[in-house]
């Protein structure tokens, strides 16, 4: 079955070219099915981002500092 | 899905330790990998999608671009697509005369649903949409774009239709079995929703999909021809080499009626003004290129192929809303529920 990661076909609504209006309107926008964000990057390749996500990396710090701060509070509660 | 802090850290290990065989960020490659695309440094971009993670490269001169599910991710979905999209780029791609971005190297893991992709990156020898100036530019590309769905049709339909052979064959059981269990779930009321209660699907979107439902197995007899569609064509999905179209992301290819991606890009891409002005030339476009490439269809086998993937893409979509209901995917609904309304003379 078909999917839908965004990027509607947009067209200019104003008239006044060199618009991304439509349904991508702007340079930044909501994308048409999922909470991404897209906008179109260099030489006008589309690009859609994952929206509030903390990815891997923040995910490991905010683990890393659940831990650290765990293993401090433990270490002051015995001393 | 948001990583979950297990699967992170696990993951992590395994990058930081090198092992593969599987790409699960973007600067810390397996071993093997690194000996065998020496030269590959820092990404020249990277970013984080809604299905996978992507960065380019330059790998002493060679230019790669990088598709791959990050560490800390558990999503079967985008596994799924991954390996499918390698696959069709690896074993089918090759054979089409369609344009695409030449595979260079896939893995995935059997333990967790991790997978990569490499291919030539293209970026700096195209462009998108985004670099079209004005509506009129636009115009042309989404002809063009139209005649390329009719080569990839007709190819997949034609010539290329002895390489489909199991997972990429046409089996239209399992499509009417999937659309009767949804046809039996929106007539007792709606379906099911992530959290296992009745979805909150508008009232005209569970008609439509019923309607939809209801009609497939009389809407696909009258469209007998199937080939490979594309599954997911929009903005993103076409590159510009000069006046070239370049099809790429394949991860939702598989085997259907070409009035699926037909009706994708007139009912789910456009809205219904677009689709009024554009769609009579788009339509003439499509056709003419499919007899060019040996696939002749009549006005009325065109509308009966339409109609078919238009249900397929309400079912398709309307499937999506209720799995992850957010306001992109029940925009996306209403907007199908639109065209389905209007192609059956029900529209405002």
């Amino acid at each position: 079955m078909s999917g839908f990661s965004g990027g509607s076909f947009s067209f200019s609504r104003s008239g006044r070219g060199g618009g991304l209006g439509g349904l991508l309107g702007g340079r930044h926008s909501r994308s048409s099915f999922s909470g991404g964000r897209a906008h179109y990057g260099r030489r006008g390749h589309y690009r859609q981002r994952r929206g509030g996500c903390l990815g891997c990396l923040g995910m490991v710090a905010l683990v890393t500092v659940t831990v650290a701060g765990g293993a401090a509070g433990l270490l002051t509660l015995l001393g | 899905m948001p990583p979950s802090p297990a699967a992170a850290l696990a993951d992590t290990l395994t990058v930081l330790r090198g092992d593969g065989p599987v790409i699960l960020h973007a600067r810390c490659w397996p071993r093997d990998l690194r000996d065998r695309f020496a030269g590959v440094g820092r990404p020249l971009e990277s970013w984080v999608g809604e299905g996978a993670a992507f960065a380019r490269f330059d790998a002493r001169g060679e230019p790669l671009f990088l598709k791959f599910i990050p560490a800390g991710w558990r999503d079967r979905r985008a596994w799924e697509r991954l390996t499918r999209e390698a696959a069709y780029l690896r074993d089918l791609a090759p054979l089409s005369p369609v344009p695409h971005a030449p595979f260079r190297h896939a893995a995935q893991s059997t333990r967790t649903p991790h997978a990569h992709l490499l291919t030539r990156d293209l970026t700096e020898e195209t462009t998108g949409w985004g670099a079209l100036t004005d509506n009129t530019t636009r115009g042309a590309a989404l002809l063009e774009i139209a005649r390329l769905l009719a080569r990839h049709h007709a190819f997949w339909a034609g010539p290329g239709q002895a390489a489909l052979r199991g997972p990429w064959a046409w089996q239209p059981g399992r499509v009417l079995d999937r659309a009767a269990r949804m046809h039996a779930g929106l007539t007792a009321g709606s379906l099911s929703g992530p959290d296992g209660r009745p979805a909150p699907l508008p009232e005209p979107v569970v008609r439509s999909a019923r309607e939809a439902a209801g009609q497939l197995p009389s809407l696909l007899a009258a469209a007998p021809v199937t080939t490979l569609v594309h599954g997911d064509i929009h903005a993103g999905q076409v590159l510009w080499r000069g006046p070239q179209p370049v099809l790429i992301d394949y991860g939702q290819t598989h085997p259907s009626v070409p009035g699926e991606d037909l009706a994708h890009l007139l009912a789910v891409r456009l809205d219904a003004a677009d689709r009024a002005r554009l769609g009579p030339d788009l339509r003439a476009a499509y056709r003419d290129e499919l007899a060019r490439g040996g696939l002749p269809l009549t006005a009325v086998e065109l509308a009966a192929q339409e109609r078919a993937g238009l249900a397929l893409n309400l079912l398709s979509v309307v499937r999506q809303a209720a799995r992850t209901p957010e306001r992109g995917t029940a925009e996306a609904a209403l907007k199908v529920t639109a065209a389905w309304q209007e192609a059956a003379g029900q529209g405002p």
